[in-house]
């Protein structure tokens, strides 16, 4: 059960770094300043997360 | 001496007072004397007993407590040649207590039912008891939820002798069933006085 | 032709900057929030240490599991002068209850023992008390005004950080009762006693405060807690079987010379919660004390530092109008020196009481507040300055 946490937790963190690494790339490759906007907010409770802040 | 030391030393005081003789109520007072061995059940599983109990041990009063007593319970000593003489029903429901024994209200009044039946046969002084005040009255209970008054209802108005702290009887409840029933009543206001009032029906 | 080349470079900059001025924003509401977020999760509080205090300890003292987590809490050691029983009072076992914790503070900073001996937890789930219930924008802490300026402590919640204890299941299966429980329950300190060694970090950290019991042969496990006034077990005692005449009797006292208080069963078919477990599972008699807590209030209104501290609410005033709540409650609220001293009353009444039914045991002290002294000077009275301690008597909670 704890070994399955901590495998998953692990996985959880390297998704979370996948996404926000495609958060990063579609806001710098898109031309749509909503899209954007969009990016940038949604990308900030990923970082908090791989940060360990929140 | 700081203000808690001496709140201390009052309830060392007052503890002792209760647990070793002087009291609120002579043993002259109690209107209805019982005698002992005495058993001591709930009506609805409330904590209630637990208070009684404190004060049964403390004054070594020869008791039984059953939290779900039957009207088996009082055969059983009678056909074993030691009696019940009395029985102290503590009125007022707690759904936590009922909860953890698996009980509703409406089996706590069948067997209550059954237990006074009972207990009025064989000639056992029922001494129907609330000693929660109003937080085990129907206004301290959920909305809907009746089963304190429930419990009161299936005990108070058969009893020989009704025991109630005073705040529990705000609305003259119990001194209504009194009056109406012609039921001696003994109010009390503190806890501790609890203990004097067992002593005194008793005479101990 | 030279304005077109213009116009065509303006035009391929503007997304760059605006690029630049958006992640700007951005990395400003990063610092912002992951700024407040990180000062909450790492504030410290002070303790400055009674004179009774003789010993502090780690909880991975008694179990090696919880030893470098965050929930490697301390404890307070305060031997008395004269032999006695062993009373443990815990505090944070629910941080969003910080009446509990803060009534445990006044005993690891005033308490000194005469007969018996005392520990105290002020962190039970230190974990806990490093977040706030998420999506209900909880201050993050708040601030006890004392004679010599304003101490702060850490706002919490009823579950372990999710930082530390990740990911929950889709049920909470307790163990060894294999009751099934809400699955956020698994990070919820009293539903995991008595905790397994090689289990959460929750059920780590009950194990361990289980072998502190066990092994320092605990008499009384005191669990100081909050409740909501819509909650119906609020304002008592809830005792295990075993301690049924011990609370009967503190609740008769405190009822007759101080304030209502009731007394309620331990459910033995409810597991996971300290007041069963802790009976169930070694010989200490446990007691959880409710004090009423508006904060908590499903109807409240602005959940704020102001409400938290004064416990004023008129939404859940307004329930009580309409019979929906277990306890009273008017314009006055219940304010935290209420329910502090409630606490400490509960406490100083639990040492005499047990005291009386064993005087063989007895549990003495001196210098902690009663509830009047506490509503009449205020909790912060007796907060101590950690700039005035003694060298080496201050310790971060």
């Amino acid at each position: 059960m704890v070994f399955l946490q901590m495998l998953i937790t692990v996985i959880y963190y390297c998704l979370i770094a996948y996404v926000a690494v495609i958060l990063i790339w579609n806001l710098v490759k898109t031309r749509q300043w909503q899209h954007e906007v969009l990016y940038a907010i949604v990308l900030l409770p990923f970082v908090l997360r791989l940060l360990r802040l929140k | 001496m700081k203000p808690h030391c001496r709140l201390t030393v009052g309830m060392v005081a007052l503890a002792s007072t209760v647990l070793t003789g002087a009291g609120a109520l002579d043993a002259q007072e109690a209107p209805v004397k019982a005698e002992l061995p005495v058993l001591l059940t709930s009506c609805g599983q409330s904590p209630g007993p637990q208070r009684v109990r404190f004060f049964l041990k403390r004054l070594e009063l020869e008791h039984e407590f059953f939290e779900q007593a039957t009207a088996q319970n009082l055969r059983d000593r009678s056909e074993a040649g030691n009696p019940f003489r009395a029985i102290i029903i503590v009125t007022g429901a707690s759904l936590k207590g009922m909860g953890a024994a698996g009980v509703s209200i409406k089996d706590e009044l069948t067997r209550t039912e059954a237990l006074i039946a009972e207990a009025k046969r064989q000639g056992i002084t029922i001494i129907g008891a609330h000693v929660e005040g109003m937080a085990r009255r129907a206004q301290g209970a959920a909305p809907g939820d009746n089963s304190d008054e429930l419990s009161i209802d299936a005990v108070i108005p058969k009893s020989d002798l009704i025991v109630v702290r005073q705040d529990g009887n705000a609305d003259r409840r119990f001194s209504i069933i009194s009056e109406n029933l012609d039921i001696p009543l003994i109010l009390f206001d503190k806890n501790m006085e609890l203990g004097s009032v067992l002593r005194s029906v008793f005479d101990k | 032709m030279m304005a077109d080349r213009n116009d065509s470079d303006v035009g391929s900059r503007l997304p760059l900057v605006r690029k630049l001025v958006l992640s700007s924003l951005g990395v400003l509401l990063l610092a912002t929030s992951g700024v407040s977020f990180y000062r909450h999760r790492h504030l410290e509080e002070t303790v400055v240490l009674s004179p009774g205090v003789t010993e502090v300890k780690r909880l991975s003292d008694y179990f090696d599991g919880v030893r470098g987590t965050i929930n490697d809490c301390n404890l307070y050691f305060l031997e008395g002068q004269e032999p006695g029983a062993t009373m443990l009072v815990m505090g944070g076992t629910h941080p969003e209850e910080p009446g509990g914790r803060l009534a445990a503070w006044l005993f690891a900073e005033n308490a000194v023992m005469e007969q018996g001996r005392l520990i105290v937890v002020l962190s039970a789930n230190r974990s806990a008390t490093t977040v706030t219930r998420l999506g209900g924008a909880y201050p993050t802490d708040f601030v006890i005004p004392t004679d010599w300026g304003e101490q702060a402590f850490r706002m919490g919640d009823r579950w372990s950080n999710p930082l530390d204890q990740w990911p929950d299941p889709e049920v909470y299966i307790h163990d060894p009762s294999g009751q099934n429980l809400a699955y956020v329950d698994i990070r919820n300190l009293n539903r995991a006693w008595p905790g397994r060694p090689n289990g959460t970090l929750t059920e780590r950290t009950t194990y361990a405060l289980m072998e502190l019991i066990r092994r320092e042969r605990v008499d009384i496990v005191i669990d100081l807690h909050e409740a909501e006034l819509q909650y119906p077990v609020i304002s008592t005692i809830v005792a295990h079987d075993r301690g049924e005449e011990l609370a009967a009797f503190v609740s008769m006292m405190l009822s007759d010379e101080e304030f209502n208080i009731g007394m309620e069963y331990s459910p033995k078919n409810l597991h996971g919660l300290s007041h069963r477990e802790v009976g169930d599972y070694s010989d200490a008699v446990p007691l959880e004390f409710e004090a009423p807590e508006p904060f908590l209030d499903a109807t409240r209104g602005r959940t704020t530092r102001e409400q938290l501290l004064t416990g004023q609410d008129e939404f859940v005033m307004k329930a009580g109008e309409h019979g929906l709540l277990f306890e009273r409650i008017d314009e006055h609220g219940w304010p935290i020196d209420v329910r502090v001293g409630r606490h400490t009353s509960a406490v100083l009444q639990t040492m005499e009481s047990w005291t009386i039914l064993n005087p063989d045991r007895p549990l003495s002290c001196r210098g902690v507040p009663r509830y009047a002294e506490v509503i009449e000077q205020g909790l912060g009275h007796w907060l101590h300055d950690p700039s005035q301690a003694p060298p080496g008597r201050v310790v971060i909670e």
